[in-house]
C-alpha cells in the first residue's frame, strides 16, 4: 500500500512539475467543458437574419413580418427574389421568405408563403424552420379563427332571424290548421247535402213527383190523401233547401275568414322568404369558403436554395473540414515535435541554414501529406457525385489555403509543447475547439452575439463556409472572398507567431536539456 | 602561431544561473585544444555559446579574426560540432544522414557524394553505409555523428565529450580517430571530464570549474605550473631503506619519506637524484624490486587547482 501511494504520489509530482503536460490533461478537458458548456447554455437563437421579399407587401404579410420580429429574428426586406435567395446561400440570411404580392386570404388567392433554407445547414433548418412555420401557422390560425369566426356569426345571425321567422311560421300553422278545420266543415256541410238524382231524397221527391203527376193525370180529383203528399213533398223540398241554405250560409262565413287568413298569411311569407334572401346573400357574401382555406388559410411551402442533393453532399464540406483540420494539427504538431525533440534537431539549428528554410520545410511536407491524402477523398467523391467535377478547381484552390491555415496552427503547437504526448493533446483539444464552435454540433445561433461574433472568425467555421459555398452552391472563390481573407490574414498571423517563437521554442528546450544533464 | 579562435570574457547565465564567468581562451589552428573540467562545469554551455547556440551575456567570440555573431553562417561553414548525445536521425541511414547535413552545410552536389564516401571511409563505416542510424552500435553511432560534423569538411571541428558513455575499447578507437583528423590539419576543441584522456590528447589544456577558467595551457606547462618537483618511488628487496638515505640526500632532493613498503623522494633533478639512488643500492648490496618517475598527474593539478580557487564543484 505505502509502495503504492509512493508510485502515485511520484506520478502526480511528475505531471505537475512538466508544467505544459499538467496544464493540458488536467485542465483542457475542464476548459473544454467550460467553454462549451457557457456558451451553449441557453436554448434561444440569437442573431437569426430572415430576408423577406414580396412584390407588393400588405398588412397582411406586414403583420406576419412583425410577429418574426417579435422573436428577435432580423428581418431585412430585400430587393429582389434572387438577393433573398442568394443571401442564404451566401450566409446573410439564414432563412428567406418570398410572401406572394398582396398576400390576402380568399378562395382564389395564391397565399403560399415559400421559405428557402439551406439544407445543408440541417441542424439550423430544422430548428429555424420549425420555429418560423409555428409564427406563420399562428397567423394562419389567427386567419383560419377569424374566418370560421365570420360563418359562425352568420349561422348565428341566420338562426336568430329564423327564430323570429318561427312565430310567423307558428301563425301560419294556426292559420293554416284553422284554414283545414275549416274547409273540413264546409267539406263535412257540403257533404251532407246530397242532390244528385239517385239520393234517397231526390229520388223520393222526384218518384213522389211522378206519382202525383200521373194520379193527377188519371183521377183528376180534389183528393185530401194527395194534397198531403204534395205537402209533404214540399216539406222535403224546404227541408232540401234549408239544408242548402245552412250550407250556403257556412261557406259565406268560412270563406271571407280564409280570405283573410290567406292574405295575411301571404304577407308572413313574403316576410319569410325576404328572411331566407337576406340568409342566402349574408352567406354569399363570406369571402372564403372553401374548406381547405378555412383551414390553413396561409401556406408555406419549403425550398432548397441548392439543388436537391443527398445528405451526404451536404455533410461533404465539413466531413473535408474535419478531416482537413485534425490531420493538419495532428500532422504537423508531430513533424514539429518530433524534430524538435530529436536530437539531430541541434546540428539541423547549428548548420549554416536559415530557419525559415525549416519552417517552410515542414509546412511544405505537411501540405504535400495532406494534399495527397484529400486527392484520394476528391477521387473517391468524384467517382460517386461526378456533378462536383466542375467545383474541383475551385476546392483544390480553397483546400490549399485551408489546408495551410491549420497546419501553420499545428506548428505552432509543435513549437509550444515539449513533448510528443502533450503536443497531441493540445492538437485534439483545439481541434475539439473549433469543432463545438461550428455549426457541426449544434448550430452557432444559439451562441449569444458577442460569442457569436468572436466565432466568425473560427477557422473551421470560415473554412467550413467557403467549402460549403462551393460545394453545395456551387459558387466561385470570389463568393467566399471575405471568408478567404479571413484565412489569409489567419495564415499571416501564423507566420509571424512562428517565426518569433522558433527560436525561442528551440532554446527553451535545449535549456530543460541542459538543466537535466 | 595565429589564433584560430578567440574567446575574450565570456560569460553566460540562465537565468539567475551564472553558468560561465568571464573566460577567455586563445585556440591555435591545427591543436587539439581540449577544455577539461567536471560534469556541470559548464563546458558544453561554453561550446554552444562558441558555435553560437546560446546567445553571450557579455565577451567576444571570433573565429579567424571574424566575429561570431556578425558572421555567423560563415563560421558555421568552418565549424563542424559533434555532441554527446549522437544528433542523427535514427530514421535515416548513415549515408541519408550525411547527405542530409552535408546539404545543409552548403557542400555543392558535385563534391558530396565523394565527400560522404570519404567521410565513411574516414570513419570506418563502410560497410554500413546502408544500415539505419538506430542499428548502429554506440561506438559506431559516435563515429557516425563525427562524420556528419566532417561531411562538410570544417578546419575546426568542436567535440562534445566525445568519448562519453563509450567502453575503453570504443574510447581508444575514438581517440585515434581525432588523433587522425587533426592530422589531416583540422583544429579539434573537445570537452572531456576524464582527464587522463585529455592529458593524452590534447596539444592545449584549459581546466575549467564552476564556470570560470582555471588554467589553460600545454600539459607540461600546467604540470610545471602546479609543481617542479619529479616523485621517485622505490621498493627494493629489503626495504631497508634508512640504510639508503643519507647516501641519496643531497640539494636537489627535497624531501624522502617512507610510504608502506616503497620509499618516495621528491626532488627537483630525477635524473641526478635517480643516479644517486641506483648507486647507494649497489652500495649497500641491495635489489630493486621496483621504481618509477612520477610527474603529478592532470587529475593532481585539477584537484590542486580547484582546492585553490576556493569553489567546491558544482553538485558535488
Amino acid at each position: 500500500m505505502v509502495k503504492l501511494l509512493e508510485v502515485i504520489k511520484k506520478n502526480f509530482k511528475i505531471l505537475i512539475r512538466s508544467k505544459s503536460s499538467g496544464l493540458i490533461i488536467l485542465f483542457g478537458p475542464l476548459l473544454l467543458i467550460l467553454l462549451v458548456g457557457t456558451a451553449f447554455n441557453t436554448t434561444a437563437f440569437y442573431g437569426i437574419k430572415i430576408g423577406s421579399y414580396s412584390d407588393n407587401y400588405n398588412e397582411l404579410s406586414d403583420s406576419i413580418l412583425q410577429k418574426l420580429e417579435q422573436d428577435q429574428y432580423k428581418i431585412s426586406k430585400t430587393k429582389s427574389e434572387d438577393d433573398c435567395i442568394n443571401g442564404v446561400k451566401t450566409g446573410a440570411y439564414h432563412i428567406c421568405t418570398i410572401i406572394p404580392a398582396s398576400l390576402e386570404i380568399s378562395d382564389s388567392a395564391e397565399n403560399a408563403i415559400a421559405i428557402y433554407v439551406d439544407q445543408s445547414r440541417l441542424n439550423l433548418v430544422f430548428a429555424i424552420k420549425g420555429a418560423i412555420m409555428e409564427r406563420v401557422g399562428e397567423s394562419s390560425k389567427e386567419i383560419s379563427e377569424s374566418l370560421t369566426s365570420i360563418i359562425v356569426n352568420e349561422l348565428e345571425i341566420s338562426k336568430d332571424k329564423l327564430k323570429e321567422d318561427t312565430s310567423i311560421l307558428m301563425k301560419l300553422k294556426g292559420s293554416n290548421e284553422l284554414f283545414t278545420s275549416n274547409i273540413y266543415r264546409i267539406e263535412t256541410e257540403l257533404a251532407g247535402i246530397d242532390l244528385s238524382l239517385t239520393s234517397t231524397a231526390t229520388a223520393e221527391i222526384l218518384n213522389k213527383t211522378k206519382e202525383l203527376k200521373e194520379q193527377l193525370a188519371a183521377a183528376q180529383v180534389d183528393d185530401t190523401r194527395k194534397v198531403t203528399e204534395i205537402e209533404d213533398l214540399t216539406n222535403l223540398l224546404r227541408e232540401q233547401l234549408d239544408t242548402l241554405s245552412g250550407a250556403s250560409k257556412l261557406v259565406s262565413e268560412i270563406v271571407p275568414q280564409i280570405k283573410e287568413n290567406a292574405i295575411a298569411e301571404s304577407s308572413q311569407i313574403v316576410e319569410i322568404e325576404r328572411t331566407a334572401n337576406r340568409i342566402i346573400s349574408n352567406i354569399d357574401a363570406i369571402a372564403v369558403k372553401d374548406v381547405d382555406t378555412l383551414v390553413s388559410p396561409i401556406k408555406t411551402s419549403v425550398n432548397a436554395v441548392s439543388a436537391e442533393r443527398t445528405h451526404v453532399n451536404y455533410l461533404f464540406p465539413t466531413l473535408i473540414m474535419m478531416v482537413v483540420m485534425f490531420v493538419s494539427l495532428l500532422l504537423s504538431s508531430i513533424t514539429v515535435i518530433r524534430e524538435k525533440v530529436s536530437r539531430a534537431y541541434f546540428r539541423n539549428y547549428i548548420s549554416p541554414t536559415k530557419a525559415v528554410l525549416f519552417i517552410v520545410a515542414t509546412y511544405l511536407t505537411n501540405i504535400l501529406i495532406i494534399v495527397m491524402q484529400l486527392a484520394i477523398v476528391l477521387a473517391v467523391m468524384l467517382f460517386i457525385q461526378p456533378e462536383l467535377s466542375g467545383t474541383i478547381l475551385n476546392m483544390g484552390a480553397a483546400i490549399l489555403i485551408i489546408t495551410s491555415s491549420f497546419i501553420l496552427l499545428g506548428m505552432i503547437i509543435g513549437y509550444v509543447f515539449n513533448s510528443e504526448e502533450t503536443s497531441t493533446i493540445g492538437a485534439i483539444s483545439l481541434g475539439t475547439i473549433l469543432l463545438f464552435f461550428s455549426n457541426t454540433i449544434v448550430p452557432l445561433e444559439t451562441l449569444p452575439s458577442s460569442i457569436q461574433r468572436i466565432v466568425d472568425f473560427n477557422m473551421f467555421v470560415v473554412s467550413d463556409a467557403i467549402l460549403r459555398n462551393i460545394v453545395i452552391f456551387e459558387t466561385g472563390l470570389k463568393a467566399s472572398l471575405p471568408e478567404i481573407q479571413t484565412l489569409l490574414i489567419h495564415i499571416v498571423v501564423f507566420i509571424i507567431i512562428i517565426a518569433a517563437i522558433y527560436n525561442v521554442s528551440s532554446k527553451m528546450f535545449n535549456i530543460k536539456k541542459y538543466f537535466h544533464r | 602561431m595565429p589564433n584560430q579562435i578567440e574567446v575574450k570574457n565570456l560569460s553566460k547565465s540562465f537565468g539567475k544561473h551564472q553558468v560561465l564567468k568571464d573566460v577567455s581562451l586563445e585556440i591555435p589552428a591545427k591543436k587539439i585544444f581540449g577544455i577539461i573540467g567536471p560534469s556541470g562545469c559548464g563546458k558544453t554551455t561554453l561550446l554552444k555559446t562558441m558555435i553560437g547556440f546560446w546567445d553571450s551575456d557579455s565577451g567576444e567570440i571570433r573565429y579567424e579574426t571574424r566575429d561570431l555573431k556578425k558572421n555567423s553562417k560563415f563560421i558555421r561553414q568552418i565549424v563542424g560540432f559533434a555532441t554527446q548525445e549522437n544528433c542523427v536521425y535514427p530514421k535515416l541511414t548513415v549515408r541519408e544522414n550525411l547527405r542530409y547535413f552535408g546539404t545543409l552545410s552548403n557542400v555543392p552536389k558535385s563534391t558530396l557524394l565523394s565527400n560522404i564516401e570519404k567521410v565513411i571511409k574516414f570513419v570506418r563505416l563502410e560497410d554500413s553505409g546502408d544500415e539505419l542510424a538506430e542499428n548502429l552500435s554506440g561506438g559506431m553511432q559516435r563515429r557516425l555523428d563525427i562524420a556528419c560534423a566532417l561531411v562538410h569538411n570544417p578546419r575546426i571541428l568542436i567535440l562534445d565529450e566525445p568519448t562519453e558513455d563509450l567502453d575503453p575499447i570504443l574510447r581508444k578507437d575514438i581517440l585515434a580517430l581525432i588523433k587522425k583528423i587533426n592530422q589531416d590539419e583540422t583544429t579539434v576543441v573537445m570537452t572531456s571530464h576524464l582527464l587522463h584522456e585529455a592529458e593524452q590528447l590534447c596539444d592545449i589544456i584549459a581546466i575549467l570549474h564552476n564556470g570560470r577558467l582555471l588554467k589553460c595551457g600545454t600539459p607540461e606547462e600546467l604540470r610545471k605550473s602546479f609543481s617542479k618537483e619529479d616523485e621517485i618511488h622505490l621498493i627494493t628487496l629489503k626495504r631497508q631503506y634508512s640504510k639508503l638515505v643519507n647516501g641519496i640526500k643531497s640539494r636537489e632532493v627535497k624531501k624522502i619519506e617512507s610510504a608502506g613498503n616503497r620509499l618516495v623522494i621528491k626532488t627537483t633533478d630525477a635524473e641526478k637524484t635517480l643516479q644517486k639512488v641506483l648507486h647507494q643500492i649497489r652500495v649497500h648490496g641491495d635489489k630493486i624490486v621496483q621504481i618509477d618517475v612520477r610527474k603529478p598527474s592532470l587529475s593532481e593539478i585539477f584537484v590542486n587547482l580547484v582546492k585553490k580557487s576556493g569553489e567546491a564543484p558544482r553538485g558535488h
